[in-house]
């Protein structure tokens, strides 16, 4: 008479209603700016301001500018895993005999799980939740369910999501949250699910959240073909909701017609269009909730969810697509988030229930009860947490017990991240199982020691040549190739301690236009760009990438093929390492010009002559010490050479190495971003292969024994103007600055520069980029020199400036500008 | 005694027949009486059409549940006295059971169709609600629902004698766990032969034999044990051989729980019916239902009409206490346009406004009013406008001789000319008929009033500058979305 198996979309359905709001109550935000909370509009959407203020262009900006959510204030993403996911198969006890009695074949075999600690490991997929793991971000709690026998899903779902064992699940846990967190004010983006209807655990007593489609919600949206027209359609909707008593139905059903009119307004920017968005619906739904939290309209908590889960038969297909799906969907979400929120977002799973731990006659598993669940994000404890159940025992029917109250889960959640509030929202005081290190705040906990590093000087040495098998290979990186390029242990390099490489990459002669990302090795590839070389051209630039632990870091390459050489000027060491001097710390500067040929500045006026080395005094230059400096970091730049050539880099009263520095070609402006040991006598050599060319060269830090370590990060987008990242999407306008903020989402605030790949995307005319610390007086000098109608990249040493920002400054003509963090030093 | 005026008469309508349409507002205001009105309103079809799955093959089982449920919408929308589906509607709400959870159309079908046939019943053939419960209870629908399937002797299952008690007839608060327990003992052994089975069945072998203390009498002791569950039904309501049951705990303690029961769903039909905002059911037409209930065995004829010929029925805030239900709201949509329900509007976009006939979201079933308002459910029921109105100006719109059809009436047609006005090369101009005509004969062809202020408001957009000749569509967008479109 086992009748469990009602399908779970349809107890989802059935858990999902829109609820009794009170639209009489005073909108929070209008409330908040009542009291006098107000804050500035800012171009940045980052905490504090909101797209709210660009997305209501109707309405007084001031009054939505009070919220929208506080600076300590938390996000809470939730994920549904629907129909019941294999805990067992997830975090797998790779030890547990028992484990491969009961589950069988579909037991995964231990090696091929991620390791977490002597006996568990992570599905082979969740390669995102093994690099949280690694940071220490991941919180693993075991044993959780309703200690309650209850197999349906539609039960058993209703008790999740309502966070009651027993009675009617008439409201949720989410839900009652959000009713203490408004206290009877009425905010349309305080919480929302992203999908077409609200789930139960989203619906309060008092309040209900809103929510955010998939695609671009339509009627509070002009069309391009009547926009006149639509603006006078919802203006008379707005009227004619005008004409009823407030306090009245008639009135609150006008109100709500407005609101949703105003909903629509706020979320179409936010909502990309369908083909931007990826075609697996998990991975669509967190990359939405990011943008949703990088628009900051206010929302504290957001769920998602999608299955199907309940692999009773067909499991190993089945569920390894979904553990697939669920780590590309964190990674998109931690991809897309603006690193200005990374530490006010936590993310945690649930599920209806687990799997019986006996496999099936079907190669499947069955409803079974407690499972494992994730938290995860910056300020989560990482960790094992709560109680792995025993499988002895357990015959075929029998459920893996549970040892965590789903209660308890929950309310660690809601005490440690969200505020408080888990004795009103479950009826009495519950066990806080100690998920969080800290709560939301932008400040970070100091990254472990280890992975600091300190910077090594050396003569460049050529590590990787794809025309001569200098690295291993003589033949072009194809399409879609990566190559790993050994650096420890190669050359003059240690074998072990490095964190991170300062290398020149030059891409030699693409077949078309393409680009390549470098990352360090066993990470996943970031959506970022170090080189956007066109087709047929030589295109250099310096890069800082972490190293990793095979003592390599990763290439790909986008499209065509392409020959690569890599040229080390230097690396990062950990503390302790034998090379380690005591100059090994960077020391930023605001930029400042020693050299340009051009006038005279460090050297005689005139073009430098190919074959002809000049030396540049850099020791008490432009802000750098007199003394006790190993290496200056100098962006330099080639003007208008008469042929192309390269500039080669070397510290003085050393032999000169067979390595460039800087690509120039004929008639072009190129820069580069170069580290240089600095020679005895406080002098730096530079010289030009062939032809003349004129040379500029702006310092922007040196290695010294006072400063700051490097730590370094997989690379992550901090800006990109074409969609909204990080600053409006608008292009750069001539004169114009955008103001970034670069420390936040695991970059602490004590940082004191950024290692920041610039790239200039199709420039209207021939410009110049400075950035330089928010603060202080724009210098005299340029980070970037991109060339009309291309794109070109260059590393910038960035020194931050005040409350962790930059200002990147263009001068001439519209560009949309991109930003990839790739190192911080502190 | 109420009046028998206009507003009387709509609001009648609007809360009985789901719409105000004036051709009935004038045959009931012709009737002499408002008693004489509901009278007709009452005559409801013996024997309302079952769906059918015409067309849709047996592995289907999902289109078949939108077609029952599509079925039945429609059927709100095109009875000649709708009053039986709407009464209906409220019992689908009130002895819940949903499709999501009893995965069986046929079995949801049936109990649709006991609500729609029994939940008023005719003047010949009244409905009862202690029949009612009892007929539901042995239903595969309920039986899957509420779990009573796997309530056995030797392992119990309280989930139906309790709701039953807490949700379906008595209200929390009157009874205690021993009589759930009691109840439950008399439930046992109500099954189905298989998992995938709809059919009843009663196995006296797992049946509790004991006799049991329920509402302070004793029952499971006499009775042939397939009928021990019926009798909890009757010792609630007092209308078995052993007379009313005694509320043992509470604010009632001591009261019949005949009386109590009586009160207790009176309180559910005006919440209903007649208003939510305040929670409370005036005195004067309480205590008329109460009567009717009491005096009539729990007929459920006498309770209505008691409560529908009420002075109370017809106060202010009576009139103005419920926003309509999103089927109540689809239904009216249906009636405007003379679309059919099936086909043109799936049951499943109706789950967005919150409400998808055949899925309550639970036990307990829907809540009024603010229930239904918020921004992403007004979201929901603007998308089912523009469905709407996508149907309408489907096939029948391409070309110059374009229209919109309102139902079977060949008179109820406004042309695409009439609508925009029509250039063709080298031929006059031909002017659109004036706004206060499209708008009247808007009016008159859905059947919909809007209010004088709404009505100068559409108005005044259409002759808005911004607003071309070949948008004059969002005349019909608006009439369909103005506010009072979504009060009941």
């Amino acid at each position: 008479m086992l009748d469990p198996d009602i399908s779970t979309a349809d107890a989802l359905r059935h858990l999902s209603v829109p609820d009794a709001a009170d639209p009489f109550a005073l909108d929070r935000r209008r409330f908040l700016q009542m009291v006098g909370l107000g804050v500035g509009a800012g171009m940045v959407a980052g905490p504090g301001t909101s797209l709210l203020d660009a997305a209501l262009p109707g309405l007084d900006p001031s009054a939505w500018a009070a919220g929208p959510i506080g600076p300590d204030d938390g996000v809470l993403v939730v994920i549904g895993m629907f129909g019941g996911n294999d805990g067992l198969n997830t975090v797998v006890p790779i030890n547990d005999g028992l484990y491969r009695d009961q589950h069988g074949a579909l037991a995964i075999p231990g090696g091929t799980t991620l390791p977490l600690d002597a006996n568990s490991g992570l599905h082979p997929e969740l390669t995102e939740f093994k690099s949280l793991w690694d940071a220490g971000q991941l919180a693993i709690v075991e044993g959780v369910g309703h200690l309650q026998d209850e197999f349906s899903h539609f039960s058993s779902m209703a008790k999740w999501m309502s966070g009651k064992p027993t009675g009617i699940p008439n409201s949720g846990w989410l839900g009652r949250w959000t009713d203490g967190y408004l206290n009877g004010s009425k905010d349309l983006f305080a919480s929302a699910e992203i999908g077409h209807s609200i789930p139960l655990h989203m619906i309060g007593e008092r309040s209900i959240a809103t929510t955010v489609p998939t695609n671009k919600p339509d009627f509070g949206v002009p069309r391009e073909w009547r926009s006149t027209a639509d603006l006078a359609l919802f203006q008379t909707v707005r009227d004619l909701a005008s004409s009823a008593p407030a306090n009245s139905w008639l009135g609150r059903v006008g109100q709500a017609q407005v609101d949703q009119l105003d909903v629509a307004a706020a979320l179409n920017p936010v909502i990309p269009e369908d083909d931007q968005l990826s075609g697996t619906e998990i991975v669509a739904k967190l990359d939405i909730a990011a943008r949703l939290v990088n628009a900051n309209l206010g929302m504290r908590v957001l769920t998602v969810g999608w299955g199907d889960f309940d692999s009773h038969a067909g499991q190993p297909n089945q569920h390894a697509s979904r553990m697939r799906e669920l780590n590309e969907a964190v990674r998109t979400f931690y991809q897309r988030l603006d690193p200005a929120w990374g530490n006010r977002v936590t993310v945690m799973t649930f599920s209806e229930f687990g799997r019986t731990s006996y496999a099936n006659d079907g190669q499947g598993t069955d409803h079974g009860s407690s499972a494992p669940h994730f938290v995860f994000g910056a300020a989560v404890k990482g960790g094992f947490h709560g109680q792995r159940p025993s499988l002895s025992g357990l015959r075929r029917w029998d459920r893996i017990p549970s040892h965590v109250d789903l209660r308890d889960y929950y309310a660690s959640v809601i005490d440690g991240w969200m505020g408080g509030g888990s004795s009103d929202i479950f009826g009495g005081t519950r066990q806080d199982l100690g998920l969080f290190r800290q709560g939301p705040s932008s400040e970070i906990a100091f990254p472990p020691t280890s992975a600091l590093g300190e910077f090594v000087g050396m003569t460049p040495e050529r590590a990787y040549d794809s025309r001569d098998g200098t690295g291993g290979r003589s033949t072009r990186i194809g399409p879609g190739e990566t190559v790993r390029i050994a650096v420890a242990g190669t050359g003059t390099l240690p074998a072990a301690g490095v964190t991170a490489v300062a290398v020149n990459l030059t891409s030699i002669r693409p077949g078309e236009n393409t680009f390549l990302t470098a990352f360090p090795s066993g990470q996943n590839r970031p959506p970022s760009s170090t080189l956007n070389p066109r087709a047929g051209a030589i295109v250099p630039n310096t890069t800082i990438v972490g190293v990793g632990p095979d003592g390599t870091f990763s290439l790909y390459n986008e499209r065509s093929d392409v020959h690569l050489t890599a040229d080390v000027m230097g690396y990062f060491q950990a503390g302790g390492g034998s090379a380690v001097s005591s100059l090994g710390r960077l020391l930023a500067l605001s930029p400042a010009r020693l050299l340009d040929t051009r006038s005279g500045i460090g050297a005689a006026a005139g073009r430098v002559a190919g074959g002809s080395p000049i030396s540049l005094v850099v020791l008490g230059q432009g802000g750098v010490p007199a003394s006790g400096v190993d290496a200056v970091v100098v962006n330099l730049l080639s003007i208008n050479p008469t042929e192309d050539g390269w500039v080669t880099a070397w510290p003085t009263g050393s032999t000169k190495p067979t390595t460039a520095s800087l690509s120039y070609r004929a008639g072009r402006v190129i820069p580069n971003l170069t580290v240089c040991k600095v020679g005895p006598d406080g002098t730096i050599q530079l010289e030009a292969s062939s032809g003349q060319v004129h040379l500029v060269a702006d310092v922007v830090g040196c290695f010294a024994s006072t400063g700051s370590q490097l730590s370094p990060v997989s690379p992550a987008r901090l800006l990109d103007t074409r969609d909204g990242t990080g600053a409006v999407v608008a292009r750069v306008g001539p004169g114009q600055e955008i103001v970034l903020r670069v420390t936040g989402n695991g970059i602490p605030t004590g940082a004191t520069a950024v290692a920041l790949n610039v790239s200039a995307v199709r420039p209207s005319e021939q410009t110049y980029l400075t950035v330089y610390p928010d603060g202080e007086a724009r210098p005299t000098a340029s980070s970037l020199n991109p060339d009309p109608g291309a794109v070109s990249a260059n590393l910038v040493i960035a020194k931050v400036g005040d409350g962790g920002r930059i200002r990147i400054f263009n001068a001439n003509g519209d560009v949309d500008l991109l930003a990839d963090l790739t190192a911080y030093f502190i | 005694m109420p009046a028998l005026n206009e507003a009387n008469v709509r609001h009648l309508l609007r809360r009985t027949e789901f719409v105000d349409r004036p051709a009935r507002v004038q045959t009931l205001l012709g009737l002499g009486s408002i008693e004489a009105a509901v009278d007709d309103i009452m005559d409801v079809a013996a024997a309302p059409p079952s769906a059918t799955y015409d067309g849709i093959p047996a592995n289907q089982g999902w289109q078949r549940g939108q077609r029952v449920a599509e079925h039945w919408v429609g059927q709100m929308a095109t009875a000649r006295r709708p009053f039986g589906e709407r009464m209906a509607f409220f019992w689908h709400g009130h002895i819940v059971s949903s499709l999501s959870k009893v995965d069986s159309h046929d079995a949801m079908r049936d109990q649709i169709d006991l609500f729609r046939s029994r939940g008023l019943g005719t003047a010949a053939n009244p409905g009862n609600i202690a029949t009612l419960a009892r007929t539901a209870s042995t239903q595969a629908a309920m039986l899957r629902y509420l779990d009573n399937d796997q309530n056995f002797k030797d392992s119990p299952n309280q989930n139906f004698a309790r709701e039953l008690m807490e949700l379906f007839l008595l209200g929390v608060g009157n009874y205690t766990e021993a009589d759930v327990e009691a109840s439950t003992a008399a439930w046992t052994g109500h099954t189905r032969p298989r998992w995938d089975s709809d059919v009843y069945l009663f196995d006296a072998k797992r049946h509790e034999p004991a006799a049991q203390q329920f509402l302070g009498q004793t029952i499971n002791a006499t009775r042939p044990a397939n009928e021990a569950g019926f009798e909890t039904i009757e010792v609630i309501l007092g209308t078995g051989p052993l007379g009313s049951g005694t509320v043992p705990v509470g604010p009632n303690v001591g009261r019949p729980s005949k009386d109590v029961a009586a009160e207790f769903l009176s309180y559910k039909l005006w919440q209903e019916f007649g208003e939510a905002a305040t929670g409370i059911v005036p005195a004067g037409v309480r205590s008329a239902m109460t009567s009717a209930l009491l005096g009539g065995g729990f007929d459920i004829r006498p309770w209505v009409r008691a409560m529908l010929v009420h002075d109370d029925f017809y106060a202010d805030a009576t009139k103005t206490g419920l926003v309509r239900q999103p089927v109540e709201f689809m239904v009216a949509l249906l009636v405007a346009t003379g679309l059919d329900a099936v086909g043109n509007v799936p049951n499943w976009l109706m789950r967005h406004t919150g409400q998808e006939v055949l899925n309550p979201p639970n036990v307990s079933g829907w809540r009024p009013n603010g229930y239904w308002v918020n921004a992403s459910a007004m979201g929901a029921r603007k998308s089912l406008v523009d469905t709407v109105m996508w149907k309408l100006t489907g096939s029948s719109w391409d070309g110059d001789n374009g229209y919109i059809q309102f139902g079977p009436d060949p008179a109820k047609r406004l042309t695409k000319t009439e609508i925009q006005g029509l250039w063709r090369p080298n031929q006059p101009y031909i002017q659109p008929i004036p706004t206060t005509e499209l708008v009247a004969r808007l009016v008159d062809y859905t059947g919909i009033s809007p209010s004088a202020a709404s009505r100068q408001r559409i108005l005044a957009h259409l002759d808005s500058d911004v607003i071309e000749n070949w948008m004059r569509n969002d005349a019909l967008t608006l009439i369909l979305s103005t506010p009072e479109m979504h009060i009941a």
